[in-house]
């Protein structure tokens, strides 16, 4: 007999989302989709506001990623204005987004993802979370609740505000660092760096590997993927070009301010979001499972595929690793997670190069802007991919419209894919189980959404 | 928050403190300027070298940049702490709501400036000083309809 199967609300992500699977007759999986719920209005509210009070206005969409919306919107406020921010201001302000990131991987991958792994996809609900991991291992979970601790508190002391940031301002950025703020930060930064690489270590050693077939099956698609270099090539979070690459592994970079050549937003009656899709390839839009269209994904495991290489040492010795092993691009779904534990390698050296860097004290650190026409388009890597804001402001400076492309509205069209993939694979002649329906969250997990 | 976290812990009624942001912020008042107007924050404010104190640093209403301390509850750095923005040399702009009870920040802040003398058309707008209140007695159930 058809029947419909949900689960609502998925548990251990940080937005809001439901699965809904349709079985048909002979209980074999018809359709899976997956509905995300995230209409939250910023793009009009901040209309007619001054263009650089919006910065800390869109802080406030999201309490996990606050910092990557604060700095983007600054970004696409400097280009409104046309101002540069002297390097010092450029370098503050990234080192914050790059410390946000660290700390949220470490959220991500203990508090959210890790469940799945350590108890297992089979264990009772009731153990499979943060809990569960903090009975099984009390000692590192305590290490992890003070390393993400220090993280946001290193936030908090040094820019005011962790959450709903402020200390970013248009031309640069609203507080200089003293020598003694920069020591004591380098000394918490390399704290930090020693658990990333433990982490990492751990995972691999401990973790992935009795999931290393599930890695290659569960929620496995093809697509292609995007992400931010540098003009070597490297990741870069803050800054860049933005490389788009096709499922066969050939790339096109493009500047942020001319995202609309390159992608199109595709609307989907099932949810409010948007689906954005390569436009660039010319091939439309389709979901479909064994011949995708204009699919491409954001976020740890799009950035680590995209970049030639990590612009730090350790990270670039575990990319060449991960490369060995799972080539390049890497299309498993369940990689994301080991992508977010070489991404948090990298936040942490490159926090530390930043602060090794005496030119981060320099006094000068914000350029007066005058307020006038433009249009700007500022984009940073979030932790759930590449974030784009794009403003356009009057004679006076303020906004007279805003385009907002969020990490996770990328990923949107592979999740439904993702999970389709999964819910295909597990569920055979009606017969299903809670291990089952949670392999299926598993998949909407790694995303992060 | 915390204080009254603390205090909701212990089983007493949060007692919130009646101060605003500017009571508790640390920066330099001279009293009454010659300021006409208010410029927008499109520069860094006058601060001194990196490591000068927050209490060396002339307030930032006073340095003609809008600032929603005097009309905004006090509390948000946490008891004995600096209001959070101005530690990041940030002007408030009111989020932890109107200090009088179901006071509306955005008019009590135009008439201070007012007041003082402060032409309030130097502001580029000024409904967004209403963001952090101003919903107060407007979110109530809907009034049942009598019957016919
Ligand atoms: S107006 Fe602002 S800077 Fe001035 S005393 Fe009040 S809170 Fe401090
Ligand atoms: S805006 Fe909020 S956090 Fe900032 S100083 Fe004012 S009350 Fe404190």
């Amino acid at each position: 007999m058809a029947r419909e199967i949900h689960i609502q609300p998925i548990t251990r992500i940080e937005g809001h989302a439901s699965i809904q699977i349709q079985l048909d007759d002979a209980g074999e999986v018809r359709d899976a989709r997956v509905n995300i719920m995230s209409l939250r209005g910023f793009e009009k509210f901040v209309e007619g506001k001054p263009a650089e009070e919006v910065p800390r206005i869109v802080s406030r969409i999201c309490g996990i990623c606050p910092w990557m919306h604060h700095l983007a919107s600054n970004k696409a406020v400097d280009r409104c204005f046309g101002v540069t921010p002297p390097p010092a201001g450029q370098m503050l302000r990234e080192l914050m987004q790059t410390i946000a990131h660290a700390e949220d991987k470490l959220l991500h991958f203990f508090f959210l993802a890790a469940a799945d792994f350590v108890i297992g996809p089979d264990a009772d609900y009731a153990v499979r979370n943060v809990i569960g991991i903090a009975k099984a291992n009390p000692e590192l979970a305590q290490k992890v609740v003070q390393m993400r601790y220090k993280a946001k508190m290193i936030l908090e002391k040094f820019a005011g505000k962790a959450i709903h940031p402020v200390a970013g301002v248009v031309g640069g950025f609203a507080k200089p660092m003293t020598e003694a703020d920069r020591q004591d930060i380098l000394a918490q930064m390399r704290e930090l760096l020693d658990f990333a690489l433990f982490t990492l270590e751990f995972a691999k050693e401990k973790v992935f590997p009795p999931y290393l077939d599930a890695i290659q099956t569960l929620g496995v698609i093809r697509t292609g993927f995007m992400g931010t270099v540098d003009d070597d090539g490297a990741l870069n979070l803050y800054d860049g070009k933005i490389r788009l690459m096709k499922p066969d592994g050939s790339c096109t970079d493009f500047d942020a301010q001319d995202y609309k050549d390159y992608l199109s937003e595709h609307v989907e009656s099932h949810s409010y979001a948007k689906m954005p899709y390569a436009k660039a390839w010319n091939e439309g839009f389709s979901l479909d499972l064994d011949d995708p269209k204009g699919i491409y994904r954001v976020n740890t495991l799009a950035r680590i595929n995209v970049a030639d290489k990590m612009a730090t040492p350790r990270a670039q010795a575990e990319l060449e690793e991960f490369r060995e092993r799972f080539g390049r691009p890497a299309q498993a779904t369940l990689l994301y997670h080991w992508a977010r534990l070489i991404e948090e390698v990298y936040t942490c050296e490159h926090a530390i190069e930043l602060l090794e860097d005496p030119e981060i004290c320099s006094p000068q650190i914000r350029t007066t802007a005058e307020p006038k026409a433009g249009r700007g388009v500022g984009c940073v890597e979030a932790p759930r991919g590449t974030l784009i804001h794009d403003y356009s402001t009057d004679d006076e400076g303020c906004i007279t419209r805003a385009n907002l492309i969020v990490g996770t509205t990328h990923n949107i069209g592979p999740i439904n894919m993702s999970v389709k993939q999964a819910a295909q694979s597990l569920i055979h002649d009606g017969k299903v189980d809670e291990g089952m329906l949670n392999r299926i969250e598993m998949a909407v997990r790694a995303y992060d959404p | 928050m915390f204080a009254a976290l603390t205090a909701a812990v212990e089983g007493e009624a949060p007692e919130l403190p009646g101060k605003s942001v500017c009571d508790t912020c640390p920066t330099i008042r001279e009293g009454k300027g010659q300021l006409k107007a208010l410029r927008r924050f499109l520069q860094s404010p006058h601060y001194g070298a990196p490591d000068e104190p927050l209490d060396k640093m002339r307030c930032f209403l006073e340095q003609g940049f809008l600032c929603m301390g005097p009309v905004t509850r006090a509390g948000c750095g946490g008891s004995q702490i600096t209001p959070r923005c101005i530690s990041a040399r940030v002007p408030c702009r009111g989020c932890y709501g109107p200090v009088v009870h179901e006071g509306n920040q955005m008019v009590d802040m135009l008439n201070a400036l007012a007041s003082n003398g402060i032409d309030v058309h130097s502001l580029p707008e000024h409904v967004s000083l209403l963001r952090f209140s101003g919903a107060h007695r407007r979110l109530r159930p809907k009034r049942q309809r009598k019957e016919a």
